[in-house]
């Protein structure tokens, strides 16, 4: 099964599938551009005689769009290696899940083709070639990650079409919508616009950053549905114009916990509540807050029909109404396996354990208040402490370091860093360790405040004692 | 404060290159909601001053000088 070969084969030629400024493209104009590179993927890769894996470098846009689809229609296995990454963090992406080509988009409008097909001499994988070939992967996912350390998410085609499928039973997307679309494609790409091309929605890009340029395209589109962080409502709820936005149905908040504040000036300011939603890679979109987006903004709301979720403790065991406990998941489309180190089906009875902190209150409604495990989110931007850690530490000046996260009321959190220098008495710049940090990071996982310290608090075994980070004050039952 | 400014974002933000004066535009040398935010984060740390989602309009981010401008009217 093609997910997308079947998407182009449904839907009419000449129905508009993508707007961006004043570029329209129907699904025909899509297949037709995307047709030619899935040619070229399936030329470069025939000496293989496998389905090959292919990076895609290319900025957000409609040509991001088209290149995800070439890549898929080839039969090939997409990895998004998203814009900001260094060199450093693009070279571990392509060794780890030994990347077969590089698809290089450039912007430049005057050559004749705007892309350009990289071979790498692939190492040979650390993963079983034929299990992950039997699985018919689409996808392989990196970055955010919920479980401690980057491990590489892979979902097939069945998989993309049955979360897509479940996620629509609650967004309830069709041939009407017209999404409004301003997040990073390399992160999102898989199951927000394969959801839309799916069922005909048109999905309408929006490049600027400017809430002028945002509502202006609102406006203009009759954009019915807008996809954004809780950064972009509080900005677009800021506006002073006098533009209602009266087409807008819903508007979902994704990827960072929703201010309280934020959710309210949307809703005064636009009269449609923010709608919160738990999207996890591993799992796609689960929980929506359909029917109360307004009397409890902060509420991640209830499972969409086809998910079970469970809330447990430590040992497993149901935690009480009102008391937090680890989100688990079970229903269609989860993950097909971890790439690295290769585990297949990484579930327990069927449940996907998230790491996230939930608690359910007596009316059912789940909220988000906090994660087991050790992710910072920076305004919806995932990162790993260890991986900074790891970073800081190969600085010469410094011995050991923690990273972790502060909160920020804007950007949900951002990473902080306390270090033991190695010299106590000449402790480094802190302008010194972002820049070595700059080098080797994406910019949003470089810590912003330095403390120098004597010691950090360690277990028994000597490691780093993280608390596990609190998002919001957890509601009492009431609330 | 223009200086500083000139710096944080040549260095951590948008290509040294593309930035080259406090007139540059902003949003035509690629400045997108990443690099709002990386900004907003990068001006608390310096200067100590908070903005809010009201202040992060097209017009006051549109250069160096007017975030200059805007910094100096909060200060």
């Amino acid at each position: 099964m093609n997910l997308i070969a079947d998407i182009l084969a449904r839907r009419p030629a000449d129905a508009i599938a993508i707007i961006s400024g004043d570029r329209q493209v129907t699904y025909g104009e899509l297949r037709c551009s995307a047709e030619p590179i899935a040619r070229d993927l399936r030329s470069a890769s025939a000496h293989l005689g496998r389905n090959p894996r292919v990076g895609l470098h290319c900025p957000n846009g409609v040509d991001y769009i088209i290149h995800s689809i070439g890549i898929l229609l080839s039969d090939a296995c997409l990895v998004p290696l998203a814009e900001e990454l260094t060199a450093e963090e693009r070279d571990q992406i392509i060794h780890t899940t030994s990347l077969d080509l590089i698809l290089e988009a450039d912007f430049s409008p005057n050559l004749p083709r705007n892309f350009e097909i990289r071979a790498l001499d692939g190492a040979p994988p650390t993963f079983p070639e034929d299990q992950f070939q039997n699985l018919n992967p689409a996808f392989i996912r990196f970055s955010s990650g919920t479980t401690g350390t980057s491990k590489g998410v892979v979902l097939s085609h069945q998989t993309l079409l049955d979360r897509i499928t479940a996620a629509n039973r609650g967004l309830q997307l069709g041939p009407s919508d017209r999404v409004l679309w301003m997040l990073p494609m390399a992160h999102h790409f898989a199951v927000s616009i394969v959801l839309y091309l799916h069922v005909g929605a048109v999905t309408i890009l929006e490049s600027s950053p400017a809430r002028e340029d945002i509502l202006a395209t609102a406006e203009k589109h009759a954009a019915t549905v807008i996809y954004g962080s809780p950064f972009h409502f509080a900005l677009l709820a800021a506006d002073p114009s006098t533009f209602r936005w009266p087409s807008l149905r819903l508007p979902v908040a994704t990827a960072a916990a929703l201010p309280e504040a934020t959710a309210q000036a949307f809703e005064n300011r636009f009269g449609q509540p923010l709608i919160q939603g738990l999207g996890i890679i591993e799992v796609g979109l689960s929980v929506l807050n359909l029917d109360a987006a307004s009397t409890k903004p902060q509420a991640l709301g209830k499972p969409l029909p086809d998910y079970l979720v469970r809330l447990v403790d430590d040992s497993g065991n149901e935690v009480p109404t009102g008391t937090p406990g680890e989100f688990l998941v079970r229903g269609p489309g989860l993950l097909d396996a971890y790439l690295v180190p290769w585990h297949p089906h990484p579930t327990r009875d069927g449940y996907f354990a998230s790491g996230d902190l939930v608690v359910r209150d007596t009316e059912g409604h789940l909220t988000l208040v906090g994660r087991k495990k050790s992710v910072i989110n920076v305004a919806g931007m995932k990162l790993f402490p260890e991986e900074v850690e790891a970073c800081l530490n190969d600085h010469p000046a410094v011995s050991r370091s923690l990273v972790s996260a502060q909160d920020h009321p804007h950007m949900g959190q951002i990473p902080v860093a306390s270090i033991i220098p190695a010299d106590p008495d000449l402790p480094p710049k802190p302008i010194e360790l972002q820049r070595h940090c700059r080098a080797h990071l994406s910019a949003y996982k470089v810590p912003l405040r330095y403390t120098f310290v004597a010691e950090l608090p360690l277990t028994a075994s000597g490691k780093l004692k993280r608390h596990s980070s609190p998002l919001l004050p957890t509601p009492s039952p009431s609330s | 404060m223009e200086t500083e400014l000139l710096e944080i974002l040549r260095e951590q933000i948008l290509d040294a290159e593309a930035v080259a004066t406090a007139q540059t535009d902003l949003f035509a040398a690629g400045l997108d909601s990443m690099g709002i935010m990386q900004l907003v984060l990068a001006i608390e740390e310096t200067f100590g001053i908070a903005l809010e989602p009201t202040d992060l309009s097209r017009d006051h981010f549109r250069t160096i000088d007017s975030i200059a401008a805007l910094l100096k009217s909060k200060a």
